[in-house]
């Protein structure tokens, strides 16, 4: 049944190529002119659509979580669970040992995770961490930089691949890389554990 | 949702192009079962010898920004089938909007074949005057400049100006071509043709990639270009 009606359109459709192609055929020079307009149009409408703003994610930041392990009494397995910080300031530490002027977070309220932008020019980035404004930590992360193309509008952007990190066990007691590459792909790179 | 992008648009038009393509040819086979008379035409029919008008019209409006010129051979077989071969040069000079420069120019080819679409007219006034849909093969070996990409870093300091200079690379690409081609005068053939342009094969993301391509045009996974031609028929 299906396939019959479907001959039939065939048929029709041939027919009515026909029908075009004869038009085409005995109007050569209206047809030029139809498609001619149509060929301007196509060309008009391509040169519109040039973008030329960047609308891409530019920035690679490092993103670490806050973890804690709970003891499961009746299995005795520990699972683990995300830490919300009370109160959490952040800042850099120069390779000089000079904290940085600029904050990075500031007294900032229950924060299971952070974005801290690690240094381009140097394959060490360092950060004092200080939590619950008491018991500060300082973290270590050395990186190799590598840099990725965007576009010509967007220009060139740097990211990094993590190598080892260190971190002091005053509040925190380990850390954990959960992804080397970091890039603009919004992934968890660190998991720091808190017991 | 449906969207009608350009994109689209390209894809029903190629699609549409396609089936009139094999409508055509399967006319023919019957045609060819019942009589033999198409088989009068014979196989050389000479060749044509044809300018672009279109690319140094458009290197004066854009301000030089990208420039080109370009011709082809395009032999006449059984009036029917039309094996192309087009040469040309290009090349672009362009500022973007955060400062970098990009700078190209190329020698690129391209072969084909151009197929008869409509019907042999017998008629001798429109006996030349054909559309045409075919498929090209382009490549390009050229060398380009990326410079003034700037990288700065906000918060720990520090900012450095990259340049790439002298990369030399070889780009190839199909196109789909539709056109139309009238006798003018005596030897004198005047046409147009609207082309659609693809990679065969996608840039790796984060590499340095030429913004502009001789040929082929600017960057992207498809492109559409416009040819007017201007011919000679020997």
């Amino acid at each position: 049944m299906k396939r019959e009606s479907g001959n039939n359109d065939y048929f029709n459709f041939k027919n009515l190529f026909n029908i075009l192609k004869n038009f085409l055929h005995n109007n050569f020079i209206k047809s030029t002119v139809f498609i001619w307009i149509t060929a301007v149009f196509f060309f008009s409408t391509s040169c519109i659509v040039s973008d030329e703003v960047c609308r891409k994610e530019k920035n690679s930041r490092l993103k670490v979580g806050f973890y804690t392990a709970i003891l499961n009494s009746s299995t005795g397995n520990y699972t683990l669970s995300t830490l919300s910080i009370d109160s959490l300031t952040v800042n850099g530490v120069d390779s000089l040992g000079n904290i940085m002027d600029s904050v990075l977070y500031n007294n900032s309220k229950n924060l299971s995770s952070i974005k801290l932008p690690l240094n381009k020019f140097s394959n060490e980035s360092k950060f004092i961490i200080r939590f619950n404004d008491s018991i500060q930590d300082t973290l270590t992360v050395f990186h190799t930089n590598y840099d990725q193309y965007l576009s010509f509008e967007c220009g060139i952007i740097r990211n990094h691949l993590i190598d080892t990190v260190l971190i002091t066990n005053h509040f925190v007691d380990s850390v954990k890389i959960q992804e080397h590459n970091v890039s603009t792909i919004d992934a968890e790179h660190l998991q720091i554990f808190h017991n | 949702m449906f969207q009608p992008s350009m994109q689209n648009i390209y894809r029903y038009f190629i699609i549409s192009l396609l089936i009139t393509v094999a409508v055509n040819f399967s006319a023919a086979q019957n045609k060819t079962a019942g009589s033999d008379k198409s088989s009068e035409v014979k196989w050389w029919n000479g060749f044509l010898v044809k300018m672009d008008v279109v690319s140094p019209v458009v290197t004066g409006f854009s301000d030089s920004e990208h420039f080109g010129m370009e011709g082809s051979v395009q032999f006449n077989l059984k009036r029917k089938i039309f094996p192309v071969y087009e040469i040309g040069f290009g090349g672009a000079d362009k500022l973007s909007s955060n400062a970098i420069r990009f700078n190209t120019n190329g020698v690129f080819q391209r072969i084909g074949v151009d197929f008869g679409l409509l019907k042999q007219s017998n008629d001798k006034e429109l006996i030349n005057n054909m559309l045409t849909g075919g498929v090209r093969l382009g490549w390009s070996n050229f060398s380009y400049d990326l410079t003034n990409l700037s990288l700065s870093d906000d918060y720990w300091g520090g900012s450095q100006t990259l340049n790439f200079e002298g990369r030399s690379t070889t780009k190839t690409w199909y196109e789909i071509v539709v056109g139309i081609q009238v006798q003018v005068y005596k030897n004198l053939y005047m046409g147009w043709n609207i082309r659609n342009r693809h990679f065969f094969k996608e840039d790796t993301s984060g590499n340095i990639v030429p913004w502009y391509i001789p040929g082929y045009g600017k960057s992207g996974s498809s492109n559409t270009g416009f040819n007017y031609t201007i011919g000679y028929h020997f």
